[in-house]
């Protein structure tokens, strides 16, 4: 199965790009929104000035006016209760503290200051309104009486002070909340993402032995175009191999009756001539060479059927495999092969199932096992043997072929012993299926447990 | 015995038909459908030959109908298709063996053999007759006091059609159709000729006539 990386997959893509989009939105809309309260605060502290600095002028003057000397400045004394609140910290804070102000005369005299405001006049100009320096935020106000002047200080730093923590209290729970949002979109694209993971799934699971259309009702919306396409192909490539099978199909009918005609006729020549006759020995030398062609053609043919892909159980589900062994066995038997015997555990043959063709599955064991009756040794047995109803070995006696020597007799051609009368064929055709099916072969000499012979392990997959 | 040869190859259905003739079989040849349908229907065979892929039909389904039809003719099925899926399917349809092609004649024969046994429901080809008479039918061997005896091909079908039934009357009739291939010639007594034949060699004893049914062993 093929393995995608992490950073191209789909559900990657979103997850970071939807994150870093939600992100962005979110600091945006907090910043716009710092931005706001930041103008807000300024104009509550404003209106706390204004509201301040023209009740205070006429409470101010009254105090003034009863307490002026006619000649000193008149400060306001520190209030009895000052320390009295704490804040939601708990720690406790001078809440009158930041504000100062001064009654000045229109000359600019500071007549009266609070305890906690410098004797100098505020830089600010004796006029009403705002003005602001590095240090204060200055509002003036005019007595009732318009005489005199109240100024209402608010030390900048204090009001940036406030500022900041309203903002960074609205900026903590944003930074707590994106590590949840960035687990939510997680799952809820993987979520999203499960109906397209399904079809990715079941077009993985296509191969040559499985080319049926995927389900397009599963498929979402947005990628039905793609499973059509997918199916479109699908269904090409089917017809192709399908056209292919049936040329080597038909190839095989083709080229067989006429060699089962020349190999009928040749044979009849033998009996019709009498012994002794000059044109039996070449008769003879015919009938051996048309049944070599026989197995040649059969065992090209085969190939071509291997290598035109395909060998998966049609239902693409494990089948039942031990009475199409059985056959084979019969089959083999019955062809009449120099050899040894060939015994077998019915029980554990009847086990079998895998998910292969039947036909597929015929042709491996055939010629695994015709392998062993040609180049095993005659006197002992041909030992086939079934476990965990997917594994077929196929054993026989006679001399160890070199270890280096084993992989070479998948390849097409290539003979364990000079003397074989085989086409060097069969062990190619095994691994054409073997592959197709993602199956296993194994080859072994000396057999396990032995000092000679060799042994053949099909280890047939399982859905 | 009568055989049936279903085979659209020329030179292959010769050769077929050639060979079982020398074993003094009587053999009839079809290279279509039709034909085979048509003969079948006038001739009592004793085994089918069936080639699969005709030019006017399916050898399978021509078997198939015969099997519906309640016909229990033993049938091999002669064929280019080599596929196990296909042995089943013909072995499914109703055939009693099957001979992927290019075959072996001589396994041929023993194969058909061994089905025609099988269907007289005596499968051992070793018989004993009276008068110390023993057949090997799959060797195709007559030994009379444990002397071997040769017989001519005809001799051989006409005794091989009665052992193969042993107890069993058989028809002057059934008895010529296992001599002659359809078509051919057949004398008034025929039968006569070779059954009085097959006496003097293995004894007068070994085939008994049933007047006005036929003969039997």
């Amino acid at each position: 199965m093929m393995k995608i990386k992490q950073q191209n997959s789909l559900q990657f893509i979103l997850t970071k790009r939807l994150t870093i989009i939600v992100a962005l939105c979110w600091i945006a809309g907090s910043v716009l929104a710092a931005y706001s309260m930041y103008h807000e605060l300024e104009e509550a502290a404003d209106t706390g000035l204004v509201e301040t600095a023209r009740r205070g002028s006429t409470l101010m003057r009254f105090y003034f006016d009863a307490h002026w000397d006619g000649s000193s400045m008149v400060v306001m004394p520190t209030p009895a209760d000052q320390v009295a609140s704490t804040d939601n910290d708990g720690d406790e804070e001078n809440v009158a503290d930041y504000l100062l102000y001064q009654l000045r005369a229109a000359n600019g005299d500071v007549l009266l200051r609070s305890h906690n405001a410098m004797a100098a006049p505020f830089a600010a100009p004796v006029a009403v309104g705002f003005y602001q320096d590095d240090d204060f935020r200055i509002y003036t106000a005019r007595s009732g009486d318009g005489q005199l002047y109240m100024q209402v200080a608010e030390p900048l730093e204090h009001r940036h002070e406030a500022i900041l923590e309203s903002v960074a209290a609205q900026f903590l729970p944003i930074a707590l909340l994106i590590p949840t949002v960035i687990i939510g979109i997680i799952l809820g694209v993987r979520q999203g993402l499960v109906p397209v993971q399904r079809v990715r799934d079941e077009i993985e699971a296509r191969g040559e032995g499985n080319l049926t259309p995927i389900e397009q009702e599963e498929a979402p919306e947005e990628i039905t175009t793609i499973v059509s396409a997918v199916n479109s192909l699908m269904g090409k490539l089917e017809a192709a191999l399908n056209v292919e099978r049936s040329f080597t199909a038909n190839s095989a009918h083709e080229l067989r009756t006429p060699i089962a005609a020349a190999l009928a006729q040749t044979q009849r020549l033998v009996l019709e001539l009498p012994e002794g006759h000059e044109s039996r020995k070449r008769a003879l030398q015919t009938e051996a060479s048309l049944k070599r062609l026989s197995r040649l053609a059969e065992k090209l043919l085969q190939l071509a059927r291997a290598e035109a892909g395909g060998g998966f159980s049609p239902t693409g589900h494990d089948q039942k495999l031990g009475s199409t062994l059985l056959l084979v066995i019969d089959d083999v038997m019955r062809a009449g092969i120099d050899g040894g015997d060939i015994v077998y555990d019915s029980d554990a043959v009847a086990t079998l199932e895998a998910n292969i063709d039947h036909d597929a599955f015929a042709i491996c064991l055939r010629n695994l096992i015709e392998n062993a009756l040609r180049h095993g040794a005659k006197d002992q047995p041909v030992e086939i043997t079934v476990t965990d109803r997917h594994i077929i070995r196929v054993a026989n006696g006679g001399p160890a072929i070199a270890a280096g020597n084993l992989d070479d007799l998948k390849t097409r051609f290539k003979r364990s012993h000079n003397s074989g009368d085989g086409a060097g064929l069969g062990l190619a055709i095994v691994d054409a299926i073997v592959r197709n099916t993602r199956s296993e072969l194994k080859l072994y000499s000396p057999r396990p447990g032995k000092t000679d012979g060799f042994m053949a392990e099909l280890i047939l997959h399982q859905s | 015995m009568r055989i049936l040869l279903v085979e659209d190859e020329i030179m292959l259905g010769e050769a077929v038909r050639d060979h079982l003739l020398a074993s003094g079989e009587a053999v009839d040849h079809s290279e279509n459908v039709t034909d085979a349908e048509i003969m079948m229907r006038t001739t009592n065979y004793d085994v089918l030959l069936l080639d699969l892929n005709l030019p006017d039909g399916s050898g399978l389904d021509l078997l198939r109908g015969l099997r519906r039809r309640g016909s229990a003719i033993p049938c091999i099925i002669l064929t280019a298709q080599d596929q196990i899926s296909d042995r089943i399917a013909g072995l499914n349809a109703g055939a009693d063996d099957y001979l992927v092609k290019p075959f072996d004649l001589n396994e041929l024969s023993a194969r058909l053999a061994a089905v025609a046994r099988r269907y007289s429901g005596n499968p051992n080809p070793f018989v004993t007759l009276d008068g110390g008479v023993e057949v090997d039918l799959a060797g195709r061997t007559v030994l009379v006091d444990g002397a071997q005896t040769d017989l001519t091909s005809r001799e051989w079908a006409l005794l091989d059609q009665m052992v193969r039934r042993p107890g069993q009357t058989l028809s002057k009739r059934q008895l010529e159709e296992a001599l002659y291939e359809f078509g051919a010639e057949i004398e008034s007594n025929t039968v006569e000729v070779y059954v009085s034949r097959v006496r003097r060699k293995l004894g007068r004893d070994v085939i008994k006539t049933v007047r006005g049914v036929g003969y039997r062993v």
